[in-house]
């Protein structure tokens, strides 16, 4: 092999073609990746709104199954248990005297009828502003409790807290995710939720004695569910857990943020 | 330093080695260039062996696609290592250069179907490279000579395949970084290092036509394209280990 002198005229073409080569593929691939992280940036805009449809939608649903529920009670249940009072006074006047069972059934009735009344405009005053976090989660938690197959006790220290509904909202339905996972995977003989006010944050903590997990392995959608309506909110998510030690959730709201999550808001909102 | 190599280069058309000469006191007729290569050629195999011990022990977090480049590295590492044997007792390892073409024809159609989503362009690659590959097996006159036509149609198939893939990274972007993108480690690699070969394939055939023959530091960029093609392999490997899926 020649010993070939670096700049012979037979190398300066190629020399030159190599070297445009290395600063073309370097322009290239730096175009790339600021093109990639525009693009990034709308997807995660685009994800975001999606989320937001979702979850006023789901606010949207919940108010119109409410009413639905509500007018069916009025005009169907409550017009059949009318009705059925107007057979039995007729019945009444053919007997022509009185009857103890057709006494108790007309009081039984009544109070069919007044309690449906009474259900019928609660479910139709429940709209948004009246979502009480700690009545709902404490329905939940009886239900759960009378199965027999867990004990979730909860202890709640937000008298007098004011929280918008649609936060109230978020927050509920992370503890319906929890309670879940709770139920499905943790296998816990007993658990416990702690909802309390600060000043500045509401807390929610979901603590149980299960067989636990590795936080940092494949979280799973519902884990990714929770820390996805933090972010939306605002709100600080911590998930920690071992093996056969259990698991324990902790969500901070900051009260001062009053983040409205079906809003825009910050120079990354949509639209902007 | 560089700048008085630019300068030096510039000024006077000085050869790297006058200059290594009086700058560094390096005197390339003493130095051992039999040992260099070896040297070379040993860091280039550990790093293609250790490419494919981290490739096996994240095999089965690794999907599809990268799971075929695990194969194909360990065929390449297979074939470079038979290929020294073989031109250490023949003289010559270029039919083991054929044969590691015939195997990159197979293997990138198969890598790039399970990266590529849209239906439609897919089967064009896959009928692209196995095209070219069948081309490249009948018009073949000769498995002792360097394929460097075929080296240069390889290049340009990977290179457009590349692109489509990162084309498709720009249409479905992830949540995840570019640093942490499978696919872009593995796009960038090919584009690199075959646009690299691409031009020395085509330098080469230029230096052979004006009656030359190929400078020392051919090999150099040869080797330094390699070992950036195979790091940058590596890191694809471990990107796609480290979240489980490219999507």
């Amino acid at each position: 092999m020649q010993e070939g002198a670096l700049l012979d005229d037979g190398f300066v073409i190629p020399l030159m073609a190599g070297t445009i080569l290395f600063i073309v593929l370097s322009v290239f691939i730096i175009f790339f990746v600021i093109l990639y992280s525009r693009a990034q940036l709308k997807f995660r805009l685009e994800r975001q709104q999606f989320q937001q449809a979702l979850l006023e939608s789901e606010i949207e649903i919940r108010k119109e199954t409410l009413h639905s529920v509500a007018r069916d009670l009025h005009d169907n249940l409550g017009q059949i248990a009318s009705l059925i009072k107007i057979n039995m006074n007729l019945l009444q006047a053919e007997i022509q005297g009185e009857n103890q069972y057709l006494e108790e059934s007309k009081t039984l009735l009544s109070r069919l009828i007044q309690d449906m009344r009474q259900l019928t405009n609660e479910l139709y005053a429940q709209d948004l502003s009246k979502i009480d976090l700690s009545d709902m989660i404490r329905k939940d938690l009886d239900r759960v409790n009378t199965t027999g197959v867990i004990q979730i006790a909860f202890h709640d220290e937000t008298q007098n807290l004011s929280l918008s509904p649609e936060i109230a909202l978020f927050l509920y339905r992370m503890s319906q995710e929890m309670i879940h996972n709770i139920l499905k995977h943790s296998e816990a003989v007993s658990a416990k939720i702690n909802l309390y006010n600060t000043g500045q944050s509401l807390v929610l903590k979901v603590q149980d004695d299960g067989r636990g997990f590795n936080p940092n392995q494949n979280p799973g959608n519902g884990l990714n569910t929770i820390r996805d309506r933090c972010k939306i909110i605002g709100a600080k998510c911590d998930i920690q857990s071992l093996k056969n030690k259990g698991t324990f959730i902790e969500v901070i709201y900051p009260l001062q943020n009053h983040v409205h999550p079906l809003k825009p808001s910050g120079k990354n909102s949509p639209g902007r | 330093m560089p700048y008085k190599l630019i300068y030096s280069i510039g000024k006077n058309r000085r050869s790297l080695r006058s200059w290594l000469t009086e700058y560094y006191n390096v005197d390339l007729n003493t130095l051992d260039i039999e040992a260099l290569h070896a040297s070379m050629f040993s860091c280039y195999i550990l790093l293609l062996a250790l490419t494919i011990i981290i490739g096996y022990l994240k095999f089965f977090s690794l999907s599809n696609p990268y799971k075929y480049l695990v194969a194909l590295v360990t065929f390449i590492f297979i074939a470079e290592i038979i290929g020294k044997i073989y031109a250490f007792n023949a003289g010559t390892n270029f039919p083991i250069y054929n044969i590691i073409l015939l195997l990159q024809f197979c293997l990138y159609p198969l890598i790039f179907k399970n990266i590529i989503i849209n239906q439609k362009v897919k089967y064009m690659i896959i009928g692209a490279g196995i095209t070219l590959g069948l081309f490249f097996l009948f018009n073949c006159k000769n498995f002792i000579t360097f394929p460097s036509k075929g080296i240069m149609a390889l290049s340009i198939y990977i290179i457009f395949s590349s692109l489509v893939v990162l084309y498709q990274m720009l249409q479905n972007p992830s949540i995840l970084s570019p640093v942490h993108h499978p696919d872009f480690w593995f796009a960038t690699a090919n584009i690199i290092f075959f646009s690299t070969t691409f031009l020395f394939f085509g330098v080469l055939n230029h230096i052979l036509r004006i009656g030359q023959s190929l400078p020392e530091w051919g090999y150099y960029i040869i080797w330094i394209a390699n070992m950036v093609f195979y790091s940058l392999y590596l890191v694809t490997i471990l990107a796609n280990a480290g979240r489980g899926t490219s999507r």
